[in-house]
């Protein structure tokens, strides 16, 4: 004989009305994929405040893009960007502390993951608008760029490259300079550059007191005396 | 008199005798980016022979001769040639579109998917080609900083000191191109009488948007961001990016010729009908490589991407 069965209760379903969890994809939106961020021994910028931070680059794992497998794979690439003299930040690198495994994502609606750097925050409106978060963003990144500086990952700060910043800096203030006289509106300019030259030099000296020895140095050409010609 | 029972639409339709809403006869299009900056770049012709990479050689640069002196044996020199790699991969899109879609009388048909999905190849080499741009180890601008005037001198003239000749090419977010024109506006000097510089300040769409001392300036929203939200443009001449298209026509054994509805060449669209599930699919397919062919030959255009 068939008995009376009494269900427990059932499983709330809460995307009835909106479908709400992930990432919306709109038809303008794009695939991203995993990345790997790299640094060129050239690529510095200056924050007036921070001082001489890296200018870290990324290298996307597209397939097809810059010799990157279609798995993914991105070793011939990572090969040929140290080939040219860059530095890999591997995820994994203990040393990166807090940033380790810097790649991060968001679930998309409908399935798929949408990759962005640590810092990134998205705002999903009630029009399904994704709106991110630059403005915080900014500070994040740049804590983590005086992370990178200070942790050893990559090369310090060459000289001859601090010298190349600080001489485009001035011709950027004669150029400012040159043209003030008829463009008023370039003093504000003109003095931010000038800030920034004595904050580089100012960061420059103070980074040098400390670690002059610890700096590296390009290496010289040794100097070679030709052989005498017998007459 | 006044009328009295009188019908109103609004009867009808709640009664059946009228519908709420008729499909238009038009069909109209969404804004979206179509640029397409191929042809700024160098396209290698790939024919598969036995691997999904191309190894593309770069000849040696040519040298100034030596003077060994008189009666003194002349060393050759070593031609070192250097190459680069463009590797293919698919890249693929479908729509799918179910049998009522057809019946009901909708305008929107496989033949516009089909078209759809042509129009889709430009964006994916374009998305491709902008990757490429962060690859260059050159910059010029700052992060979070406006794009202005002295940036794009800055990349040209880091080009003109790495021997480049122009025509230059400059692929910008929206965003960096407004804010080059801002910078534009307020130049003073010799740039501010040419006519280039007034034709650039006119209001064009995404794509080609002009040429300004000899750099041929293009908007692209494929210009992406890095992780301190500054955008990363490009500034490079030709053979500074190269890509490759496999010819898809070889996937010909194994695409039954009954079910190819395109064959472009470098884009294969496919017919997939599944009777059971009552739903008909347009499947393209294409093999794309893009590689950063010379890095002296580009400059990453960074600026504030807010």
């Amino acid at each position: 004989m068939r008995e009376t069965l009494r269900l427990k209760k059932p499983t709330k379903e809460v995307n009835v009305i909106r479908e709400d969890e992930g990432l919306p994809m709109g038809p303008r939106s794009r695939q991203t994929f995993k990345f790997v961020y790299i640094h060129y021994p050239k690529s510095w910028t200056f924050d007036t405040d921070l001082g001489f931070l890296p200018r870290v680059k990324k290298v996307e794992a597209c397939p097809g893009l810059n010799g990157c497998k279609k798995n993914g794979s991105l070793a011939l690439t990572l090969a040929r960007v140290t080939e040219m003299g860059g530095t890999v930040l591997d995820p994994k690198d203990q040393r990166l502390g807090d940033y380790q495994d810097y790649v991060h994502f968001y679930p998309i609606r409908g399935g798929g993951k949408y990759y962005v750097d640590f810092n990134k925050e998205a705002v999903v409106l009630p029009n399904d608008e994704v709106m991110w978060n630059t403005h915080e963003q900014r500070d994040q990144w740049n804590e983590f760029m005086v992370h990178v500086r200070d942790c050893g990952m990559i090369q310090p700060l060459l000289k001859e490259v601090y010298l190349s910043m600080l001489e485009r800096e001035r011709k950027k203030a004669n150029s400012l300079g040159g043209r003030l006289d008829r463009n008023p509106h370039l003093a504000n300019k003109l003095e931010r550059t000038n800030a920034r030259i004595e904050g580089m030099q100012a960061h420059w000296n103070a980074a040098n007191k400390v670690t002059d020895e610890m700096m590296a140095k390009a290496k010289k050409p040794s100097k070679r005396v030709a052989k005498k010609v017998a007459e | 008199m006044a009328v009295t029972n009188g019908t109103d639409y609004s009867d009808l339709v709640t009664n059946g005798g009228a519908v709420a809403e008729l499909l238009a006869a038009e069909v109209l299009q969404q804004l979206y980016d179509p640029t397409d900056i191929r042809a700024t770049v160098t396209r290698i012709a790939f024919n598969g022979s036995g691997s999904d990479t191309l190894n593309v050689t770069k000849d040696m640069v040519p040298g100034a001769f030596t003077s060994p002196g008189e009666n003194a044996t002349l060393n050759a020199t070593t031609y070192t040639t250097a190459h680069f790699d463009i590797q293919v991969a698919a890249w693929r899109r479908a729509y799918a579109l179910s049998d009522l879609i057809p019946v009901s009388g909708s305008p929107i048909n496989l033949d516009r998917a089909v078209n759809n999905l042509m129009q889709g190849v430009a964006l994916t080499v374009t998305d491709r080609i902008c990757n490429v741009f962060s690859s260059f180890t050159a910059t010029a601008g700052t992060a979070l900083v406006p794009l202005s005037v002295d940036d794009i001198f800055d990349g040209s003239f880091a080009l003109t000191a790495a021997l480049n000749s122009g025509p230059a090419t400059c692929v910008l977010h929206p965003v960096q191109y407004n804010d080059f024109i801002s910078s534009l506006r307020s130049e003073t000097g010799a740039a501010q009488w040419m006519p280039a510089t007034g034709a650039m300040l006119a209001q064009r769409g995404p794509g080609f948007k002009g040429s300004w001392m000899n750099i041929d300036f293009y908007v692209s929203d494929s210009v992406g961001t890095d992780g301190s939200g500054s955008y990363q443009g490009g500034l490079y001449t030709p053979g500074a990016i190269a890509y490759a298209m496999a010819n898809v026509a070889a996937m010909g054994v194994h695409v039954p010729a009954a079910n190819v509805i395109l064959n472009a060449g470098e884009l294969l669209v496919e017919l997939d009908r599944t009777a059971s599930d009552g739903v008909s699919a347009a499947y393209a397919t294409m093999f794309l490589g893009v590689s950063m062919a010379e890095d002296d030959r580009g400059v990453e255009i960074i600026s504030d991407a807010s």
